[in-house]
């Protein structure tokens, strides 16, 4: 793509250049792995769970929204047990401490446009998908593991009539925050490091 | 040119990243959960998910990120021996292959032989288990296609700037 910029540069020319300006010490080429690898797990995770909010949004949601209520409680409970896996963790969690540990390493550029992006990203995450959910969606979900399937119909239409609007609705601001954060990431990844 | 190549490489690679997550989701606990469900109630919400699969919203990023893909594979040998030209290339190739071409050609005719399953009818509980098992595991490669892929993008995209 820089090609386009510099045509009339040649190819081999350029390669030099970049060795020669990428050449640091040892602490900084560590530092630089060291910064490369937290952003790009920052990038990789925040991209991911913003992907699973969004799939709840266009697909696990709509599509539930046609099942009985009973039907809809017992899937939406099994999920909500299910979701509490190491993987979905690593990523949840990993989307919330990958860009802070990102944060940190990248303080000696406190000007930088990088380290605003990433400062950006953590709180829109932070705020609106972490804290989000563990306040308004995980409380939602313990409350309808309370509710047993096979209650009377009345019970458990006054179940889902608690949550599932107010859980599609926050779910969606989630997505959005989640996709956002995403979105200054990979703006981050392409901001110099310094 | 060159900066309309970095917006296309900026959108493909967010929609890379979600199309990902929405995959992840289905691999690491949506499946899962409908697994611990009886017959009837697992291939009930099944065909509720894919009927409401096909709408805009998500079509727009599944597909609209497949021909973004298509536009940057095209385009990698237009600037070949530049840095993201490589990039560029596998990142495309990777989500037109695992996400597109997976989706296109087994889950989708797998999700309409599914449909017709009546839910509660003999024979649900042998159809979905065989569903689930090969769903899921070539969701897996769904999943780390499209990963892999914003990966790459974005890597092009460092270079290009570098």
């Amino acid at each position: 793509m820089i090609d386009n910029y510099y045509p009339g540069r040649h190819k081999v020319s350029r390669a030099s250049t970049n060795i020669a300006s990428r050449k640091t010490s040892g602490p900084g080429l560590l530092l630089s792995f060291v910064r490369a690898f937290l952003l790009g797990g920052a990038t990789l995770t925040t991209g991911l769970v913003a992907g699973v909010f969004y799939a709840y949004s266009v697909s696990v949601d709509p599509g539930l929204a046609a099942q009985s209520d009973a039907s809809y409680v017992a899937t939406m409970q099994e999920i909500n047990v299910r979701i509490q896996n190491p993987l979905f963790f690593a990523s949840f969690f990993g989307a919330v401490l990958f860009p802070l540990a990102a944060l940190v390493v990248h303080l000696p550029a406190l000007r930088s446009g990088r380290f605003l992006l990433i400062s950006l990203a953590c709180l829109l995450y932070i705020g609106g998908g972490f804290l989000l959910t563990a306040l308004v969606n995980v409380p939602m979900n313990d409350q309808l593991a309370t509710v047993d399937p096979g209650a009377p119909a009345r019970v458990l239409s006054q179940a889902r009539e608690a949550y599932e609007g107010p859980w599609d609705f926050w779910n969606g601001v989630r997505t959005v925050f989640s996709t956002l954060s995403f979105a200054a990431l990979v703006g981050a990844c392409l901001r110099a490091p310094a | 040119m060159g900066g309309f190549l970095q917006v296309l490489t900026f959108v493909a690679a967010l929609g890379c990243g979600v199309a990902a997550g929405v995959f992840f989701a289905f691999s690491a606990f949506v499946m899962r959960g409908l697994d611990r469900l009886p017959a009837e109630g697992a291939v009930g919400a099944m065909q509720g998910i894919n009927a409401a699969a096909p709408a805009p919203a998500f079509m727009v990023v599944l597909f609209g990120t497949g021909l973004a893909c298509g536009a940057l594979v095209f385009r990698s040998f237009f600037v070949w021996g530049g840095p993201s030209a490589v990039y560029l290339l596998v990142g495309g190739s990777l989500y037109l292959i695992c996400a597109i071409g997976l989706t296109v050609f087994y889950h989708v005719p797998r999700n309409e032989a599914l449909g017709r399953v009546e839910p509660g009818g003999a024979g649900a509980e042998g159809r979905w288990s065989d569903y689930m098992a090969g769903w899921t595991a070539w969701n897996h490669l769904r999943f780390a296609g499209a990963l892999v892929a914003s990966a790459s993008l974005v890597m092009a995209l460092v270079l290009s700037v570098r």
